[in-house]
């Protein structure tokens, strides 16, 4: 992907607000989406991650706030073609197979082709089955076809993976991936972290309807609480160690010794730099420690 | 078959208007048949019929009396007196809550709405689909009527029968786009099959009871059955003044559910 391209914003989210009633939806949620890029919404059930993409693609009414997408306010019928969604609770009709279905989707779509029949075998998916025959997972096989059938601009992705078992999740994140280099910019809403760890460049942490972080994943790491573990030539003080600003889980074994810092590292190195360090290890934390530093 | 919404709709409608033709056709058959067989004895019916309080007849819905000596008359009282408005107003009812509180209960309008296609186009589509549903139904009942009191040489003029067709076809259409509108506004489809049901049975006994009584007799204008039935139309042919106000009863609940849907939240 052209690096020009990727910065392109492709998805403008701004100031986005929806209450039900008294009742807190999401407030002042602001994102963008760059062309090509995929961004991970983060968040446990009930946080705001549907409610924020329901808003973004005008199925409810925002109480204020926008969403720009190709720079626009407003799509036309035609532009909205370019944009898939996959919502989370994906159901369809019934009475239809997997190929009628689709077909149908897809002529909404106004799209001139499809790739049905590609991902269904990339997905090991028997289209001519009646939907209502079809276990959940195959449904939900289904709904990720019908969201890349098309080589839509935009995925949005609500909770895509639920009901797969992780053959096929990984199935679909190689689809992700497929349709990601060839310039699809995906929003993936989930609250599996590997699923988004593994897959995205950036990542927006929704808390109780709030967007409380929106940085890359590198970033994010890079803030949130570290790991060390550092060997010193003899065993160190206690009483000197509990004294560093953000340290926590302490834990001193002979001359080892393991804890966390949260913020910046500097009265850590000070304190340290007054013993014989022998080695010092940065333990990298994974998103769900970062995540819960939110939480 | 799967290009549009219109076209997607009334695919699903196959097996059930074949049901529905079926149905209507024995139905007619039977009746056509029944009143060959009984036409000797009909005026001592007539004479029961006399016999009746005005309170039962109203109930029957034969509020403009009863006349067995003719087969219009019998089919009056057999089908256009009550069992015929309830069925329509079941497809009616059905088709309109269907078209969004339907498709919102079974959680499929969330990808048909963030397709191409805009809110008004999907209503229009489906709007299109419940039209063809009720007047291929009424059609049906027209189209046996007409060919089994040709073969059994009942008595029927077709244009008034085509009249009460259409009164009975616009019946249906006000409480097809009642429910429609009243889908679009809870989005729910329980409340609106409940809801919409309700308003059809008081509309039913507003008509039928409220002329009884002196100080309610003005009550049965604001009932919809009034303007179905109350001109006798397989008497006295299709009456323009009540069809107008049916249509405009339609045109309305269609046109605040265009608005109501614009802006409804869909989830």
């Amino acid at each position: 992907m052209n690096s020009n391209l990727k910065n392109k914003k492709i998805v403008e989210v701004t100031n986005l607000t929806k209450f039900y009633g008294k009742n807190k939806g999401i407030n002042k949620i602001s994102f963008d989406i760059n062309q090509g890029e995929i961004y991970g919404l983060m968040g446990p059930n009930g946080a705001g991650k549907t409610t924020t993409i329901r808003s973004m693609l005008n199925l409810i009414s925002p109480d204020s706030g926008s969403t720009k997408i190709f720079g626009k306010d407003n799509l036309s019928q035609n532009e909205k073609a370019n944009i898939s969604y996959l919502p989370g609770e994906y159901e369809m009709y019934s009475n239809l197979n997997g190929n009628q279905y689709l077909s149908y989707i897809s002529n909404l779509r106004n799209a001139k082709q499809n790739n049905i029949q590609k991902l269904a075998e990339q997905l090991d998916l028997d289209l001519n089955k009646k939907i209502n025959e079809l276990s959940k997972g195959n449904k939900q096989k289904i709904g990720i076809i019908q969201t890349f059938m098309n080589n839509p601009m935009i995925a949005i992705l609500d909770e895509p993976t639920t009901g797969l078992d992780p053959l096929k999740q990984h199935e679909f994140q190689n689809i992700i991936k497929e349709h990601n280099k060839l310039g699809c910019s995906i929003l993936l809403s989930s609250h599996i972290l590997n699923e988004i760890e593994d897959l995205c460049e950036k990542v927006g942490v929704i808390k109780d309807g709030e967007l409380i972080a929106s940085e890359n994943i590198a970033e994010l790491k890079n803030k949130s609480i570290k790991k060390y573990e550092i060997t010193f030539d003899q065993k160190p003080l206690k009483s000197k160690l509990t004294k560093i600003k953000g340290i926590s889980n302490l834990k001193i074994k002979d001359k080892n010794c393991t804890f966390s810092i949260k913020g910046n590292v500097d009265d850590m190195i000070k304190t340290i730099s007054k013993f014989t360090v022998i080695n010092i290890r940065v333990l990298e934390s994974d998103l769900e420690e970062i995540f819960l530093t939110y939480y | 078959m799967f290009k549009n919404v219109y076209l997607k709709n009334l695919r699903d409608l196959r097996t059930n208007l074949t049901y529905w033709l079926i149905g209507l056709l024995t139905l007619s058959f039977y009746l056509s048949f029944a009143y060959n067989s009984f036409s000797e004895n009909l005026e001592s019916f007539n004479d029961l019929i006399d016999s009746f309080p005005k309170e039962l007849l109203n109930l029957l819905g034969a509020e403009n009396g009863l006349d067995m000596s003719t087969f219009a008359g019998f089919l009056n009282l057999e089908i256009f007196g009550v069992f015929g408005p309830i069925m329509l107003i079941i497809i009616g009812i059905n088709s309109g809550t269907g078209i969004i509180a339907g498709e919102l209960n079974n959680k499929t309008i969330e990808i048909i709405m963030s397709s191409s296609i805009s809110r008004n186009n999907y209503l229009i589509q489906n709007i299109l689909v419940m039209l063809t549903k009720i007047f291929s139904v009424s059609l049906f009942i027209f189209i046996s009527f007409m060919i089994f009191s040709y073969i059994f040489s009942l008595d029927l003029e077709g244009l008034k029968l085509l009249g009460t067709i259409i009164h009975l076809a616009l019946l249906s259409l006000v409480f097809g786009s009642l429910s429609l509108l009243i889908g679009s506004i809870t989005g729910n489809k329980n409340k609106t099959l409940s809801i919409s049901a309700a308003i059809a049975i008081l509309s039913h006994f507003m008509n039928a009871i409220s002329p009884l009584i002196d100080a309610t007799k003005n009550m049965k204008y604001f009932s919809v059955f009034h303007y179905y039935k109350n001109s006798n139309p397989i008497v006295n042919g299709m009456d323009f003044f009540d069809v107008f106000i049916m249509s405009l009863l339609c045109i309305i609940f269609i046109t605040i559910s265009f608005i109501t849907f614009k802006y409804k939240d869909l989830h």
